[in-house]
């Protein structure tokens, strides 16, 4: 539990790590759904299982008809069928994208996640950690002298570790801003927080599982 | 009903990819303004965009198939005894059907690019799809007003079509322009990426690794096309060369310099942050230059082997040309500000400097093929029209190709930002030695064993420039072996410091490592370096093979049956011909030809008192085109030399024929430096990723990539061949066919072929269960 409350406030930093974009419908919604007010869930016929296995299983069934009858009856048909796929597969995604669109699809997991782009000194730090192993490599292979060594490398740690900094500050607020979110939302749906469970019940393991995984 | 409407069905098909990409392009745009769910609808476009594409193909192939002659282009490049292969390949054998596959290959490179852009750079994406959207619809443009591979004959339907071109029904024409055209098409994700970093701003060094691999991707391709239709060219053209520096392979190299020089400077920008406004000029020329070859190739302007049906088509292209290079050179200036290097070169001697020179000797050799090529429309600005021909090509470019090899050879040599004295010194101790030693032995046993290290060549020009070029090209020979040995030394010490140093490194954490473990560990950590090593390698092999054409020999000799001539070591004896279907001697299968009628010319090789069988030079006579007969090599291939043969003429009644001997050392070097080339490309783009963490599914598709290079290698070499030879001792057999051996020139594409399926394995294979850091929606590094 605690690890997919800590997954849950992770994602949740998300949100917070974006530039503050002016509000948006989109993200109004997602605040709706986030805390559960307003839309009532629909009751969906296609459970997320049956449709991940149509996603799999129709293409596989589409290509073993078409190759069944390419062998029964010949190029024009297996290519008849397999056309006759690809139109499918055209008009899925059309009706897909427009619903997209028009709000008629919730809001999916990557579309929340993606309200939280990378930041740019995120993107900095990856391009200093990559110089430092390739100054590493440069070092073990003689071709960098131990003085331009040393001082490349503090340079590239100093600015990796500035830039690390900068990163954690701008998390900070956030990250208690979700855990509070995440306490008042366990507290409304009942759940006791994780924090205030005993982990001295021996018939439990959960607690030391999630913390090995936290 | 459908195959009542079909042709109208398939215009109506294309003019619906042209609303979906607009579509999608529009969505795309709304989504650049930070709306995931509009992002989501754009993503979902894109892909039923390339969908419709793909439905579009299929249509095409359909009418191939079931011989629609109604539609103009299935009647123009395919006919009813052409085989179900064949009628496949008919799809991009003309104009009107090659852009429609350069669509569909456009299409596959939108759905990976999409499908691979989840989750990542999500402020960029929108702008990477809207850009792709519009390269489509420009293509959708194209064949509705221009080249509409469905457009029906003004006559009706015809009783038969007229079959494709001869020259195309080879099997190295088969694979030869959809890997050409996937090297060009690829060029167009890593363009649409500059474009998305320009107009977001986003122009830090994250984007551009991303887009390195993607350019790296499209490189492989460019050269498997190019080292695929210089294969083509001499198996099937029969001048007895490869390359003929026609415009048209000019345009398919072009880019590949360009891509190179990018390659190499992106890594520059990387580790220090320089050469930022070269990179995106580099990503944008290099796409321009694709679209710049297909218009050279399309628009009829320079006269070519190559060229296309005379069509307004270059109209489109020029237009389509000014919109890239206005875009990319406004957003280029728009961002100037944010494109300024954060570093600059510290010293010479460095590698970051080795690079620019590098990288400015590949556009300098790209800029001389450019300007070449052109001249001949250029010079009719003066009213007068000048040809430039091979040799022109020869000269100058062998000084810029040796320069480019040495510093091929130079830059590992030294590291990033400066090199010491001492580390310099250190470097260049073993590859200056093999360097001497080399063009030592090459100078005392050349000349012996028939390879003389200096080749005298006459004056190209009156005055200094025609004496330099004249003593360049003499010594180009010893050099060129020379500078191989050279940087084979550099690779070989490279990668023996790589393993010094693992197993040093291993040896302090007390888990020593064999050589073979450090060797094989240290690809594996470090691919990109290590691929791109082995990339060099295989540009040594195939330096190796074009500086065999210094030693060439060529005889023209008529002959009749009974005689025989001598050719360097080989002795050939003229057997005489025979005609097939018809001869008692022909194979079942030549028997079985009905679309064509075959004249060989048998002759039995021997080589310094060695049997090495028989050879069959010969012209085929299409029933479709019965006044051009086409000319089919027959080859004996080896490592150190080729014997090459061509029919000139025969006489029917006499048996008296013309033949033309070739004896080319070294060739196979260059198609095993191309199979090399490959391998590293595939190294280098190997995901970095290690096996313990690819999940099940992730070797399923591995597994399924490998096994589909496995099939299409089998194909291949199950597939018919031209390039008649039998190296094998023959007494007391019949006159073999085609299919009695497969010569070594055979086993080269099922090899490439299964590399190619290892690729495909590794890019199926890419998308692993990968721990996702939740912070930022991103793979941990």
């Amino acid at each position: 539990m605690l690890d997919t409350v800590s997954r849950v406030s992770e994602e949740a930093k998300v949100e917070a790590l974006a530039p503050e974009p002016p509000p948006t419908p989109d993200a109004a919604e997602a605040q709706e759904v986030a805390a559960g007010e307003k839309r009532p869930v629909p009751v969906d016929v296609f459970s997320p299982r049956l449709i991940s296995t149509l996603r799999t299983g129709l293409p596989i069934v589409w290509l073993a008809a078409a190759a069944l009858a390419g062998l029964l009856s010949g190029a024009p048909l297996l290519l008849l069928i397999l056309a006759a796929g690809a139109l499918a597969l055209v008009l899925t995604l059309m009706w897909s994208s427009v619903q997209s669109l028009t709000g008629g699809a919730p809001l999916g997991f990557e579309e929340a996640l993606g309200m939280g782009a990378p930041s740019r000194v995120e993107e900095e730090k990856r391009a200093v950690l990559r110089a430092l192993k390739d100054l590493e490599y440069e070092r073990s292979v003689g071709k960098i002298s131990p003085e331009d060594y040393a001082e490349l490398s503090a340079r590239y740690r100093a600015e990796a570790k500035r830039l690390m900094q900068s990163l954690d500050a701008a998390l900070g607020p956030a990250r208690e801003e979700v855990e509070r979110a995440i306490e008042e939302r366990l507290a409304r749906l009942g759940v006791e927080p994780p924090s205030a469970k005993p982990a001295e019940n021996p018939a439990d393991p959960r607690p030391e599982s999630s913390e090995k995984t936290s | 009903m459908l195959w009542q409407s079909l042709p109208e069905f398939g215009t109506g098909v294309l003019y619906a990819i042209l609303v979906a990409a607009a579509y999608t392009f529009a969505v795309s745009l709304a989504a650049g303004r930070g709306r995931p769910r509009l992002l989501t609808a754009a993503r979902l476009g894109a892909y039923a965009t390339s969908a419709l594409v793909l439905f579009g193909v299929l249509l095409l192939a359909y009418a191939f198939q079931t011989h629609d002659f109604r539609i103009r282009y299935v009647s123009h490049y395919s006919d009813r005894s052409m085989s179900t292969t064949y009628l496949l390949t008919s799809l991009w054998g003309g104009q009107d059907g090659s852009l429609l596959w350069w669509s569909l290959l456009l299409s596959i490179y939108t759905t990976a690019a999409v499908a691979w852009l989840k989750g990542r750079y999500r402020e960029l994406q929108p702008f990477i799809i809207a850009t792709l959207m519009v390269i489509v619809a420009f293509f959708a443009v194209l064949m509705l007003f221009s080249a509409n591979p469905f457009e029906t004959n003004i006559a009706g339907a015809r009783p038969d079509g007229e079959g494709l071109n001869p020259l195309l029904q080879n099997y190295w024409m088969i694979i030869h322009p959809p890997a050409l055209y996937t090297g060009f098409v690829g060029c167009s994700v890593p363009f649409a990426f500059c474009v998305a970093a320009l107009v977001t701003g986003r122009l830090d060094n994250e984007w551009i690794v991303a887009t390195r691999k993607w350019m790296l991707f499209a490189f492989l391709f460019l050269s498997i096309g190019n080292v695929l239709g210089m294969r083509w060219a001499y198996e099937e053209l029969g001048w007895g060369g490869y390359w003929a520096w026609d415009p048209v392979e000019n345009a398919a190299c072009l880019p590949w310099f360009t891509a190179a020089a990018y390659v190499h400077s992106t890594m520059i920008q990387e580790r220090r942050n320089m050469l930022k406004v070269w990179n995106v000029f580099l990503i944008c020329f290099t796409f321009f230059l694709t679209i710049f070859g297909t218009f050279l190739t399309r628009s009829g302007i320079i006269s070519s082997v190559h060229s296309f049906a005379q069509s307004d088509i270059g109209t489109y292209f020029l237009y389509f040309m000014g919109l890239i290079a206005a875009t990319s050179l406004g957003l280029i200036v728009w961002r100037l500000p944010l494109l300024r290097a954060k570093s600059e070169i510290e010293t010479v001697a460095s590698r970051e400097a080795m690079f620019v020179v590098n990288n400015w000797a590949l556009l300098g050799a790209m800029t001389f093929i450019l300007i070449a090529t052109m001249f001949p429309k250029l010079s009719e600005l003066w009213n007068e029209t000048v040809t430039v021909g091979p040799p022109f090509f020869n000269r100058w470019l062998a000084p810029i190709g040796l320069i480019i090899f040495a510093l091929m050879g130079l830059a590992p040599l030294f590291g990033w930002r400066k090199t010491s004295p001492g580390a310099l010194k250190q470097a260049f101790k073993w590859p200056l030695v093999a360097f001497v030693v080399a063009a030592g032995l090459h100078v005392a046993l050349g000349a012996g064993l028939g390879y003389p290290a200096i080749v005298p060549r006459d004056p190209f020009y009156p005055g200094v420039v025609g004496l330099i070029l004249q003593k360049v090209g003499s010594l180009a020979p010893v050099v060129t072996i020379a500078l191989a040995a050279f940087n084979v030394a550099v690779i070989v010490q490279e990668f023996q410091r790589g393993v010094s140093a693992r197993r040093r490194s291993a040896d302090k954490r007390g888990e020593p490592e064999g050589a073979l473990g450090a060797l094989v560990n240290l690809i594996a950590k470090n691919r990109r370096r290590y691929g791109g090593y082995i990339v060099h390698l295989g540009i040594v092999g195939m330096f190796i093979g074009f500086v065999g054409s210094a030693w060439n020999l060529e005889r023209e000799v008529t002959m009749t049956p009974g005689q025989t001539h001598e050719i360097g070591d080989f002795k050939l004896e003229y057997l005489g011909t025979r005609m097939c279907p018809g001869n008692p001697k022909c194979s079942a299968e030549e028997q079985a030809d009905l679309n064509k009628r075959m004249l060989f010319a048998d002759f039995h090789v021997m080589r310094a008192g060695h049997d090495l069988g028989l050879i069959h030079p010969a012209k085929f006579f299409y029933a479709k085109n019965p006044d051009g007969p086409t000319t089919e090599v027959s080859l004996l291939q080896s490592l150190r030399q080729d014997l090459y043969t061509v029919i000139g003429t025969i006489d029917p009644q006499s048996k008296r024929g013309t033949f033309r001997f070739h004896v080319n050392p070294l060739v196979m070097w260059i198609w095993s430096g191309g199979i090399v080339l490959i391998l590293g490309a595939c190294i280098s783009l190997w995901p970095e990723v290690a096996f313990g963490e690819l999940g099940a599914w992730s070797y399923v598709r591995a597994g399924a990539g490998v096994a589909a290079g496995a099939a299409f290698s089998l194909w291949l070499a199950m597939s018919p061949s031209y390039a008649y030879a039998n190296p094998r001792p023959t007494a007391n057999r019949p006159v073999p066919h085609a299919r009695a051996e497969i010569p070594l020139s055979r086993s080269l594409p099922p090899l490439g072929a299964t590399l190619l399926g290892l690729g495909l394995g590794a890019v199926l294979s890419t998308r692993r269960r990968r721990p996702l850091d939740v912070r930022h929606g991103q793979p941990r590094v």
